[in-house]
């Protein structure tokens, strides 16, 4: 699996421009960031919703180019740069992860269907952040929206949102038609999901999916 | 009475039944389950039974817990004694993995899933 994380442990994401100023001052090291936007035109959102996310001490992740079944569920700003608290060097010549690169979340779907999820930040996930006051540098207290991002992503991750479900599998013979007359046409009894094939029968078969599973609201 | 009877027909159909399509048992490893008990108990409470109470469903919400629905178990990396596979069986459906010090997790998770290696870890910080 291709997500690296920083190799010193002590790293974490900072951003001067995106942070919360009413617990991270002057630390800078609790990100705000918006509910991630569809990451492709035709492809369905499903951790969006307005509000802003805390992510108070969030690991770095960069993700790989080799795999296409992992993706970025929600990434960094621009600004946003990893550092080690621990270096005392005024400029950081060569940080691990900088901008858009660092996936704060990332997840990723395996052949088999199971899905597995990094959160950069499990003090984001704390109770003290589910319902905390957060404060843009330019904007206005707000709460942040942690719980209801925590509901969407565990949703995905534990195969609540984002299923295919089968509801009707049909199969017959090919030679068998809607719109023939006689014994080759629909009407005749019993054509439907026979028990037995013999070798070098042409099927066909159709498979409805009832629904694409969504968590209610 | 009709209205008794509803409402029983309603209890009757809210088996509390998890959303997920893949089962409902959810497994949490981490260091302290105590203290991470109290620590994420909002989020905890979310998953174990939540109920949004709208103007449609009003009349549940008085009689029914629907519930996201999850059964958390919480476990400890050191505990030898964890199986997440039984007679060929999963034993959870989904496995939580909080932020742990000990080297215990790899050996964990490998010991679980290739029994046929045996791990050294070493150099984990």
């Amino acid at each position: 699996m291709d997500v690296h994380l920083s190799p010193d442990r002590a790293s974490l994401v900072v951003d001067h421009f995106n942070y919360d100023t009413i617990s991270a001052g002057d630390k800078h090291d609790v990100l705000l960031i918006e509910k991630p936007s569809a990451l492709r035109s035709d492809v369905k959102n499903f951790f969006g919703g307005g509000g802003l996310i805390a992510l108070p001490r969030a690991i770095a992740q960069e993700l790989g180019s080799s795999s296409q079944l992992l993706t970025p569920i929600l990434r960094a700003p621009e600004t946003t740069y990893s550092y080690n608290p621990k270096e005392e060097a005024e400029n950081v010549a060569e940080p691990f992860a900088v901008g858009s690169q660092i996936s704060l979340v990332s997840s990723m779907q395996a052949r088999n269907s199971a899905r597995f999820t990094i959160l950069g930040s499990a003090e984001a996930l704390e109770d003290a952040w589910f319902d905390r006051t957060v404060q843009g540098p330019a904007g206005k207290a707000v709460k942040s929206s942690n719980r209801a991002f925590a509901k969407t992503l565990t949703g995905w991750t534990f195969m609540e949102t984002g299923v295919l479900k089968v509801g009707k599998v049909e199969h017959h013979l090919s030679t068998i038609s809607d719109n023939k007359s006689g014994n080759d046409s629909v009407a005749q009894l019993g054509y439907l999901n026979p028990t037995i094939y013999r070798i070098k029968n042409d099927v066909v078969s159709r498979y409805k999916h009832c629904c694409f599973l969504e968590t209610p609201n | 009475m009709f209205r008794l009877l509803v409402l029983l027909l309603l209890a009757l159909s809210s088996v509390v039944h998890a959303l997920s399509s893949t089962g409902n048992r959810l497994l949490v490893v981490t260091d302290d389950p105590a203290i991470d008990k109290e620590k994420y108990s909002t989020f905890w409470r979310d998953l174990e039974s939540m109920c949004t109470p709208s103007p449609a469903n009003w009349i549940l919400v008085a009689h029914i817990q629907i519930g996201r629905g999850y059964r958390l178990s919480f476990e400890s990396p050191k505990n030898d004694k964890l199986a997440l596979f039984q007679h060929g069986e999963r034993t959870v459906d989904h496995i939580m993995l909080l932020p742990t010090r000990s080297k215990g997790m790899l050996r964990l998770l490998v010991a679980q899933t290739r029994p046929d290696l045996k791990l050294k870890v070493s150099g984990l910080r």
